[in-house]
């Protein structure tokens, strides 16, 4: 595998505007300085060439997947790039347009998403990574010794190499369709041929082909030993950590509470910042919105995000994709993106009926589900279900069973837990909290508080915020907006910087909702106009820009690199 | 990097006998299924201890044997719909050193008087991983070790064991516990995730 680190350091000199960096005519042009560092120290099979850096071309690519920039070999890079504010992604080609040769193998690969800000450096990493598929043909010492003739034929849908007995290099063939190997040994009426098919053939991958023949019966016999070029070098730097010892109750491999803070595996408090996102309304019918919108979500700096979910998912309507691989790809996204995921459950919003929560809670302990949530027990944060609403006793016990529930069947997670009254109401919080947390067994649960029109006062919103904290209830803030309710010609307003400001203070992390998709009167809590991120609306550049938003206060979690 | 593709192939046949049935009997359609087990002779497994079930189309498992080399070359079987399934060992181990799992299937239809052959691939259903220190580590510290949690296991690599271990797909967590020559340790938990099944992965530890 050759691997070639491309360090793009994106600076962004100031501008003029003074409230809207993130609006490209407002933000105006910025400068980006792009270094570029190609790291030759990586591993390089005997019979490849090295890479040359004119052999990748780099392309700074908009949120609309435009490119805006390009350049025909690295060395071309300037140190300083012009470029709007907005969201972009920097992308190297090959060069190479060969579709079937020797030694000609392509490179290539996309960064991360990251957004240009006035005013701002950013700094990312490019890995190249081998983009067609390696095959290479050897023969045994028997074939070698006792015939002088022998050759295969590798062939594709699109061309073809012969591999003769002295043929050492290896081939590089367009990864589409399947191979044919065909081999023929010897000459005459000991002349030997058979053909191998190897299926579906992936890029970055080295197909190693060996010929032989069995002496006792004289067959041909393939072995096709697959050697994955890309598994991934993953590089852990390990640093110094004196966290919080985890509870001798809590058994988790993942976050755990305590005192009424968030920690997570290493012992490292964690103030969980991000958005929601809507997954289960946006994501289906392969749109994939929502999921594609997880890389802007991180370059605006979110740390988490809160994913939309519902029980009622119907595979046909997601290409056939299984649930359980659904969401396993959705929370890998996230995590590749630096964001914690959590999910949530819809089904009840709003809903008073302890049996309806305890069959939204049984989701999380469907087997399928249940393997997917285990996977992910080092990182996934679970919000059973978003705002249901059961009160008083019914709120505690309909918990507390459902907490047990997940516990039985070994989910030892971080269990989010929403205020009833739509999120809203504290109450049953602070009246039960510690009661459901003493009941759960991992003493792992985080309570979250949804602000809309009920924290109208900043009085109300510190009042809510100071008391759980004093009584030590794990709490963050899972969904607030900066208006909701009242009318059209007078809308409350919400005093959400007072939101943040407070959940700095205090050490609590939050939510806002939510990235894209509002409709039915409330589009305004859209915090970008588009899925991509590429212009935030003035709700968005606040969440991202206050003093005590995104950009400013979220910090990254420990376990992830 | 690499995952070793064992195949076995399986020689199918199924014979119709003839049946002498009265009008108000279920006729019933039966025959053999031969299996011929054969491997390319190059394996380093033992493909003989592999064990193998076949179930019918309702999934339930009608036959099964601990080891190939058990089963018998002809077995009775009705005309239909079967899944036949292959694995290195009853269950898979979360977490091992040396007892990589593979495992393959492949849907079969047993028809009257015609043979069918089946070709199954069994695979590693681990991802593989090698758990590389950084001679810094190796060469200055008391003690050195990275344990890979997985869903349902942990597993621990140090200087005294392989450094290749096999773990079931999961989102790793990967704690590093460095003694240096002082005494002072130095730790952390790091998550690898988007790991895939028949897939080896190189892990480098520094600091």
């Amino acid at each position: 595998m050759i691997t070639n680190a491309l360090l793009l350091l994106l600076w962004l000199t100031g501008c003029s505007s003074n409230d809207t960096p993130l609006e490209s005519e407002e933000g105006g042009m910025g400068n980006l300085s792009l270094s570029v560092d190609i790291n030759e120290a990586v591993d390089e099979v005997s019979n490849s060439r090295s890479m040359s850096t004119a052999d990748v071309k780099i392309n700074i690519v908009n949120a609309e997947g435009q490119t805006v920039v390009s350049y025909n070999s690295i060395n071309e890079v300037p140190e300083s790039i012009e470029l709007d504010a907005g969201v972009y992604k920097a992308v190297a080609v090959s060069t190479s347009t060969s579709l079937v040769a020797f030694e000609a193998p392509q490179y290539g690969g996309t960064s991360a998403e990251f957004a240009i800000q006035k005013e701002q450096t950013t700094s990312i990493a490019l890995e190249c990574l081998l983009q067609n598929t390696k095959v290479t043909v050897d023969y045994s010492d028997l074939i070698k010794n006792q015939f002088s003739t022998y050759a295969t034929v590798v062939k594709s849908n699109i061309g073809e190499l012969l591999f003769d007995k002295e043929e050492t290099k290896a081939g590089y063939y367009r990864s589409s369709g399947d191979l044919n190997v065909s081999a023929t040994i010897g000459t005459g009426v000991d002349q030997k041929i058979t053909s191998f098919l190897i299926e579906n053939i992936q890029p970055q991958t080295h197909y190693k082909i060996t010929i032989d023949i069995d002496q006792g019966t004289g067959k041909i016999v393939i072995d096709v030993d697959e050697t994955l070029v890309d598994g991934g070098n993953h590089d852990i730097i390990v640093t110094p950590i004196e966290g919080e010892a985890r509870p001798d109750y809590n058994t988790s491999i993942g976050f755990f509470t305590k005192e009424g803070k968030l920690y997570d595996a290493n012992g490292m408090e964690f103030h969980p910042r991000g958005v929601n996102n809507a997954h289960f309304w946006f994501d289906s019918g392969n749109r994939l919105w929502a999921f594609n919108a997880l890389s802007p979500i991180a370059a605006y700096h979110s740390n988490s995000v809160r994913m939309v979910w519902q029980t009622n998912y119907n595979k046909e309507s997601w290409n056939n994709v299984e649930e359980a691989d659904q969401l396993r790809n959705m929370f890998n996204e996230a995590i590749s993106k630096g964001l914690v995921p959590m999910i949530e459950l819809h089904d009840v919003t709003g809903n008073e009926s302890k049996e309806d929560l305890l069959k939204t809670a049984a989701f999380y302990v469907r087997p399928d589900i249940l393997s997917v949530m285990k996977e992910f027990e080092s990182i996934l944060l679970i919000n059973i279900a978003n705002e249901w609403s059961g009160k008083n006793t019914v709120y505690r016990d309909a918990y507390k069973e459902a907490v047990i529930m997940l516990r039985n069947a070994g989910l030892k997670h971080t269990i989010v837990i929403d205020g009833s009254g739509w999120g809203q109401d504290m109450t049953p919080i602070f009246d039960y909290g510690q009661e459901i947390i003493d009941a759960d067994p991992q003493k792992n649960i985080l309570f979250s508080v949804h602000m809309y029109e009920n924290y109208r006062n900043e009085s109300t919103i510190t009042t809510n915020l100071e008391k759980a904290v004093e009584m030590k209830l794990p709490l963050i803030v899972g969904e607030f907006g900066f208006q909701h309710g009242g009318t059209a010609d007078n809308p409350i307003q919400i005093p959400y910087t007072h939101i943040l400001s407070e959940c700095e203070r205090l050490g609590l992390g939050w939510y806002a909702w939510s990235w894209k998709g509002n409709s039915g009167g409330v589009d305004y809590l859209d915090l970008s106009n588009d899925w991509e991120g590429n212009t935030l609306s003035d709700w968005g550049k606040g969440i991202v820009n206050d003093v005590n938003g995104l950009a400013n206060t979220a910090k990254k979690v420990s376990v992830i690199n | 990097m690499k995952y070793k593709q064992y195949i076995l192939a399986f020689l199918i046949s199924s014979l119709i006998f003839s049946c002498q049935t009265t009008q108000n009997e279920e006729r019933v359609s039966k025959g053999n299924l031969q299996l011929v087990f054969g491997s390319n002779g190059r394996l380093q497994e033992d493909i003989n201890n592999y064990g193998l079930s076949i179930e019918n189309a309702e999934g339930k498992v009608i036959l099964s044997f601990d080891k190939i080399s058990e089963a018998p070359t002809s077995i009775p079987l009705a005309v239909g719909e079967y899944t036949v399934k292959a694995f290195s060992a009853s269950e898979m181990p979360y977490v091992t050193f040396d007892a990589p799992y593979y495992y393959g299937e492949e849907s079969c239809t047993i028809e009257s008087g015609k043979e069918t052959s089946v070709n199954i691939t069994c695979a590693l259903k681990h991802l593989k991983l090698n758990v590389n220190f950084d001679s810094d580590i190796i060469n200055n510290s008391k003690s050195y070790s990275a344990t890979a949690a997985t869903a349902h296991a942990d597993i621990t690599v140090d200087a005294t064991t392989s450094n290749t271990v096999f773990v079931e797909r999961s989102a790793l967590l990967i704690e590093t516990v460095i003694e240096q020559m002082d005494g002072s340790i130095i730790k952390g938990k790091q998550i690898l995730s988007g790991l895939e099944e028949q897939t080896e992965y190189t892990v480098n530890i520094s600091y």
